[in-house]
C-alpha cells in the first residue's frame, strides 16, 4: 500500500453557464474509473482516505444560482489546502506522490511558453470563466517539495485565451530548496489550442470517457514496462504517443501533450498484460501452413503451426514448448507486447509482411 | 553504433513535411525537416511524416544485406487540409475542384470599386457538399450562413455588408468579392451570436492584391448551421489581375508555414527555406512567415531572416505594420547575440510610423515588446490601444471583438440603475476612484519619480533584468493616455487601490447572474473582463492575506499584451463601473 501518497480528483460535468459550457457525460466516469485505478493493488495502490474526489452532483435544479455550481475553485482550493498544511497553516512536506486529476472544459493562456491547462469551473460563464488552475497547483506542490513526487493529469481542451485570465491562487510563493529532486508528470489531452474529446468507449461498457483518461489507464495495462514490473514516465509517454491514432480509430482526435518529465523519472505500477492481437488468413488453402514471428529486431519470436481444423494447431514460443492454439480455419490471436513485427508465412502459403501491435481492441493483422 | 549498422534515409514529399522515425519500444531515433538520415541496425522501424494537421506513416524493415549498406524509404505526399482551393488539399474536393478553378479565375477582375490603388478578395466557402442536395426552403435558411459579415476601415468606419457588394451563391456554398480598394488596413467581420463581432485586420499594400480565404464550418447540432472558420483563414498577396493557380507550389507551402507558426516552431529547414525563398514566385506573406518562423529557432540564422525582411519590404513597404515589427525583433535579436545595432534598438521612430494593426498575433507581441523597451516619449496610437483590449485568441492572425457602435454609455451597461436610484431614493455611493483621488495625486507623484530613473535602474530594481549594455534612455515606465504620461507602475497602484475598495467577488456575481438571465448585453470589452476576474482574484488575496503579493501583481498586470495607457484607461472605466453597480446591489438589496 503507498500510505505516502495522496490524490485529489475534479470532475465537472455540469455548468452554469450551459450555452457555453455543454453538460459533459464523462468526467464523472473519468474520476470514478481513475479512482478505481488508483485504489486497486495493482493499480496505484494509493489508500481511499487519502483520495478526495470533487466531482458536479448528478441532478442540478433548475433556475440554480450561477454561483451556487459546483465545484469552484474554492472547493479545490480548500481541499488543497487541507491536504498540505497542518491545522496551524504550516505546510506539510511528505515522502510520497500526489496525484492531481482534472476532467471537464478548459483552456490555457495563449502567452503562457510553458505546458499549462486550467479547468473550467462550474460558475463560470462566457465572460467571466472561473477556474481551476490545475498546472498552478501542481507546480506549486513542486516548489515547495510537498511531497517526493507529482502526477498531473488534465483531461481537458486547451483553447488558447487572450485576455482571459487563469486563477492563480492565493498560496504563499515560499519555494523549497528540495524542489529540484521533486519529480513531475504531467499529461495533457491535447496541445496548446486544441480540443479534448470524451466518447464512448466499448471496452468500458460503452460508457463516456475522456479519450486521454482511457488512454492513460488502458496503458497501464498495456505498455511494456522498461523498469521490472513498472513503466517509467518516458516509456509511458512514448506509448501513449505512438499508439494514439490506433487507439483513436476511425475517429482521429488531437494527440495528448506530455511534456518530458522532469528530475528523475517517475515509475507507474504496469500490469503488463501486453495485448491479444488478432490475425486473420482470408485465402487459408486448408492446408498445413507455418507463421514465423519475428521481434522487431529480426529475432524469432513465435512459430505457429496452423493446421486446417479440427486438427491441433499450435504455438511454440522461442525456448518453449508447443501450447495450443485456436484456429478455426481463418482466424486466431498472440499475446504480444506493443511493438513492430514481421510474419513469415511458409506452408500452405508463401508470403510475408510487417505489423504494428499497439492497443487492445485494435484491427486485426491481415496475413 | 556498430559496423553492422545501415544508412538510412527517409524523404518525404513536401518541403515542409516533420519526419521520425520510430523504433520498436517507440523511441523517436530521429526527426528532420523533409529528411533524416541516420545509421540504424537492422530491424523493423516506422517512418512518420506529419503535415499541417494529418499525418502518415509506413513501416519498413531493414536488411543486413542493404545494397551499398544504405536504405531509402520514400513516404508519400499526404493531403492535409486549408481554406485555399489548393490541389492536393483535403478540403478540396476533386470533383468540385473544376468549378472553384473557375470562380478564382474570375475573382482577379474586380467586380466593386471602393478605391484605387490596391485589391482585396475574400472568399468565404464551405468545404462540405452540405448545400448540393438542399430543397429550396433549407437552401434560403442555409444561404444565412453567409449574411452579416461586414468589410469595413480596420476601426470599424465605413462598413459595407459583404452579400450586399460581393457575390454570394449559397447553392454551390461561397461568397466572394473581388474589390479595387485604397491602400490601407481594413477589417472584415464575423456576424456573431451575441452582440461582439470578431474582426481579422486585411493590410493592404500598395500594387497588391491581398487574397483572404475563410472556411464556412459547422458551428453547432444544426447542420446547416455554419460559422467562418478565422483561427484558420489562409491570406496570400498577389499582383492586382494575377490569375489563381490552385496547382502553386509555394501557395501549398505558405499553408504548411502558417500552420507551423501555429504550433509555434519553425518546421522549415534553412535549406528549403533558401530554396523557398530564392524563388522566383513574389510571395511577401511567405516572407513574413519565413522571418517569424526563422525568429522562433532556439539559435536563429538572423542573416536569412534579415534577408527575408528586407526583399520583402521592397515588395509591400517597410512601413507594413508585420515588417515594422519584425525589423525590431530581428535588431533585438542581433543586438543581444552581437552587442551591435544599439541604434535600431530604439522604439520610438517604429512606434510613430505604426499606423495600423498587423496581421499577425506574434508580431503584435513584437510591438509591445517594442514599445515596453522604448523610452518614455514613445507613444501608441490611440486607435491601436483602444483595439488593444479587445484582442482575443486565434491561431495566427490578430483578431479582437468590433468595437460596439455606439460604444455605450454606463447607463446603457446597467439600465436599471436610473429607475432603481429614482424609486429607492438614491443615497449616492461614494465613487471608488473619487475616494482614491488624493492618494491617486500620490501614486502620479511617485511615479513621475519613476521617470527620472533610467530603463537600467528600472529594471534592475523591477525586474531583475539587465537591460542591453550601454542602454542609458531614461525610463519607459508607462503609456500615453492623451492628457498625460502615465505609467505601469500608476497602472499597479491604481489597481492595488481598487482592490482595496470594492468586493469585486459581488461585483462579477451580479454581473454574471445579469449575464445568465440576458437581463442585458454584456458590452465589458475582454481585457475589461479578465480585469473583473483579476480584481476579484487579487481581492481574495488581500482578504486572506492582508496584501497583494508583488509576484500575484506582477503577474495580473502583465497578463496581456497591451500598452500601459490602455491598462489604466480600462481600470478606471472599471472603478467607475463598479461604483455604479455597487449602488445598484445595495438598493436591490435593501428591504422595500
Amino acid at each position: 500500500m503507498a500510505a505516502g501518497d495522496y490524490a485529489i480528483l475534479v470532475g465537472i460535468a455540469k455548468y452554469a453557464d450551459a450555452s457555453t459550457f455543454c453538460d459533459l457525460q464523462g468526467p464523472l466516469n473519468d474520476v470514478a474509473l481513475m479512482t478505481a485505478w488508483l485504489t486497486a493493488a495493482d493499480g496505484g495502490n494509493v489508500p481511499a482516505a487519502n483520495i478526495t474526489t470533487i466531482v458536479s452532483p448528478p441532478v442540478v435544479p433548475p433556475g440554480t444560482d450561477p454561483d451556487s455550481f459546483r465545484p469552484v475553485m474554492e472547493d479545490f482550493k480548500r481541499a488543497y489546502r487541507k491536504l498540505v498544511t497542518d491545522p496551524q497553516g504550516h505546510f506539510i512536506r511528505r515522502i510520497g506522490r500526489l496525484y492531481l486529476y482534472f476532467s471537464g472544459h478548459g483552456f490555457c493562456e495563449r502567452k503562457s511558453l510553458t505546458p499549462q491547462a486550467t479547468l473550467y469551473a462550474a460558475n463560470a460563464t462566457r465572460e467571466f470563466p472561473d477556474n481551476i488552475f490545475g498546472t498552478h497547483y501542481a507546480l506549486d506542490a513542486k516548489d515547495k517539495a510537498l511531497f517526493s513526487e507529482i502526477v498531473l493529469i488534465m483531461d481537458c481542451c486547451r483553447d488558447a485565451e487572450v485576455n482571459r485570465p487563469v486563477e492563480v491562487p492565493a498560496i504563499s510563493q515560499a519555494g523549497s530548496s528540495a524542489a529540484g529532486d521533486t519529480k513531475l508528470f504531467c499529461a495533457y489531452a491535447t496541445s496548446k489550442g486544441g480540443k479534448a474529446q470524451e466518447r464512448p468507449i466499448a471496452e468500458r461498457g460503452n460508457r463516456v470517457h475522456g479519450l486521454l483518461t482511457h488512454a492513460f489507464l488502458k496503458a497501464m495495462k498495456e505498455a511494456r514496462p522498461d523498469a521490472g514490473m513498472a513503466i517509467s514516465g518516458s516509456a509511458l509517454k512514448r506509448h501513449l504517443l505512438e499508439t494514439w491514432n490506433t487507439l483513436c480509430g476511425d475517429t482521429p482526435a488531437p494527440m495528448p501533450e506530455i511534456p518530458a518529465p522532469t528530475g528523475t523519472d517517475i515509475q507507474f505500477p504496469s500490469q503488463n498484460l501486453g495485448i491479444l492481437q488478432g490475425f486473420e488468413i482470408a485465402d487459408y488453402p486448408g492446408t498445413p501452413t507455418v507463421m514465423e514471428v519475428l521481434d522487431s529486431a529480426k529475432h524469432s519470436l513465435a512459430r505457429c503451426d496452423l493446421q486446417p481444423p479440427p486438427g491441433a494447431s499450435t504455438v511454440t514460443w522461442n525456448g518453449n514448448g508447443p501450447s495450443n492454439l485456436a484456429f478455426d480455419g481463418r482466424a486466431f490471436s498472440l499475446q504480444l507486447q506493443p511493438s513492430f513485427y514481421k510474419y513469415v508465412l511458409s506452408g500452405g502459403l508463401s508470403r510475408e509482411g510487417l505489423f504494428a501491435v499497439e492497443v487492445q481492441g485494435g484491427l486485426n493483422v491481415k496475413l | 553504433m556498430s559496423n553492422s549498422d545501415i544508412l538510412l534515409t527517409v524523404l518525404a514529399a513536401d518541403q515542409a513535411s516533420e519526419v521520425f522515425v520510430i523504433d520498436g519500444q517507440f523511441k523517436v531515433l530521429a526527426r528532420g525537416i523533409q529528411s533524416v538520415e541516420l545509421r540504424i541496425p537492422p530491424g523493423i522501424y516506422r517512418a512518420k511524416v506529419r503535415v499541417g494537421n494529418m499525418q502518415g506513416e509506413k513501416l519498413f524493415s531493414v536488411e543486413p544485406s542493404e545494397p551499398g549498406n544504405h536504405k531509402l524509404v520514400q513516404l508519400d505526399a499526404i493531403e492535409f487540409s486549408s481554406p485555399i482551393p489548393l490541389e492536393r488539399t483535403s478540403t478540396t474536393h476533386e470533383y468540385r475542384q473544376q468549378a472553384l478553378r473557375d470562380e478564382m479565375r474570375v475573382a482577379p477582375v474586380p467586380t466593386v470599386n471602393l478605391g484605387t490603388g490596391a485589391g482585396l478578395v475574400i472568399f468565404l466557402r464551405d468545404p462540405s457538399t452540405l448545400y448540393s442536395n438542399l430543397d429550396a426552403a433549407s437552401l434560403e435558411s442555409y444561404a444565412k450562413n453567409f449574411r452579416g459579415f461586414l468589410l469595413s476601415d480596420w476601426d470599424g468606419q465605413n462598413c459595407h455588408a459583404l452579400d450586399e457588394i460581393g457575390m454570394l451563391d449559397a447553392s454551390h456554398g461561397y461568397l466572394m468579392l473581388s474589390a479595387t480598394v485604397n491602400p490601407g488596413a481594413y477589417a472584415l467581420s464575423r456576424p456573431s451570436d451575441n452582440t461582439e463581432r470578431l474582426s481579422l485586420p486585411l493590410v493592404v499594400p500598395d500594387n497588391w492584391s491581398l487574397q483572404v480565404f475563410v472556411t464556412m464550418d459547422p458551428a453547432g447540432h444544426n447542420a446547416l448551421l455554419l460559422r467562418a472558420n478565422f483561427n484558420d483563414a489562409a491570406m496570400a498577396f498577389e499582383r492586382p489581375n494575377a490569375v489563381f493557380s490552385p496547382s502553386r507550389p509555394d501557395l501549398n507551402v505558405l499553408e504548411l508555414a502558417r500552420d507551423a507558426l501555429a504550433r509555434g516552431h519553425n518546421i522549415i529547414g534553412d535549406r528549403s527555406m533558401e530554396q523557398l525563398l530564392a524563388g522566383k514566385v513574389e510571395n511577401p506573406m511567405m516572407g513574413i512567415f519565413a522571418a517569424h518562423l526563422l525568429l522562433l529557432d532556439k539559435n536563429p540564422n538572423l542573416s536569412l531572416a534579415e534577408t527575408v525582411v528586407a526583399n520583402t519590404a521592397t515588395l509591400i513597404g517597410a512601413d507594413y505594420p508585420d515588417l515594422l515589427a519584425l525589423s525590431w525583433k530581428l535588431n533585438y535579436s542581433k543586438y543581444v547575440r552581437t552587442k551591435e545595432g544599439q541604434a535600431e534598438l530604439d522604439a520610438v521612430p517604429l512606434l510613430g510610423r505604426l499606423k495600423y494593426p498587423p496581421l499577425l498575433q506574434l508580431s503584435w507581441h513584437y510591438l509591445m515588446q517594442a514599445y515596453r523597451s522604448a523610452p518614455d516619449e514613445a507613444t501608441f496610437d490611440a486607435e491601436l490601444r483602444r483595439l488593444s483590449g479587445r484582442l482575443i485568441s486565434s491561431s495566427v492572425w490578430l483578431c479582437w471583438t468590433s468595437f460596439p457602435t455606439p460604444v455605450p454609455k454606463l447607463d446603457a451597461i446597467l439600465p436599471e440603475r436610473e429607475s432603481l436610484l429614482m424609486t429607492a431614493g438614491a443615497e449616492a455611493q461614494p465613487d471608488a476612484l473619487a475616494i482614491l483621488g488624493p492618494r491617486l495625486n500620490i501614486v502620479v507623484r511617485k511615479t513621475k519619480d519613476w521617470f527620472t530613473k533610467t530603463l537600467k535602474e528600472f529594471l534592475t530594481a523591477r525586474k531583475g533584468a539587465r537591460p542591453p549594455e550601454g542602454v542609458n534612455s531614461q525610463a519607459k515606465v508607462g503609456g500615453d493616455t492623451g492628457e498625460e504620461t502615465v505609467g505601469i507602475m500608476l497602472a499597479a497602484e491604481v489597481f492595488q487601490l481598487l482592490v482595496q475598495s470594492v468586493d469585486w467577488a459581488a461585483v462579477v456575481k451580479y454581473l454574471k447572474t445579469r449575464n445568465l438571465a440576458k437581463v442585458s448585453l454584456n458590452m465589458l470589452s475582454p481585457l475589461q473582463r479578465r480585469l473583473l476576474l483579476s480584481l476579484k482574484a487579487a481581492r481574495e488575496q488581500f482578504e486572506e492575506d492582508g496584501n497583494i503579493s508583488e509576484d500575484s501583481l506582477a503577474r495580473w498586470l502583465a497578463a496581456s499584451d497591451i500598452p500601459s495607457g490602455a491598462l489604466l484607461d480600462n481600470l478606471k472605466f472599471l472603478g467607475r463601473y463598479a461604483k455604479d453597480i455597487v449602488e445598484v446591489i445595495s438598493h436591490s438589496n435593501r428591504p422595500s
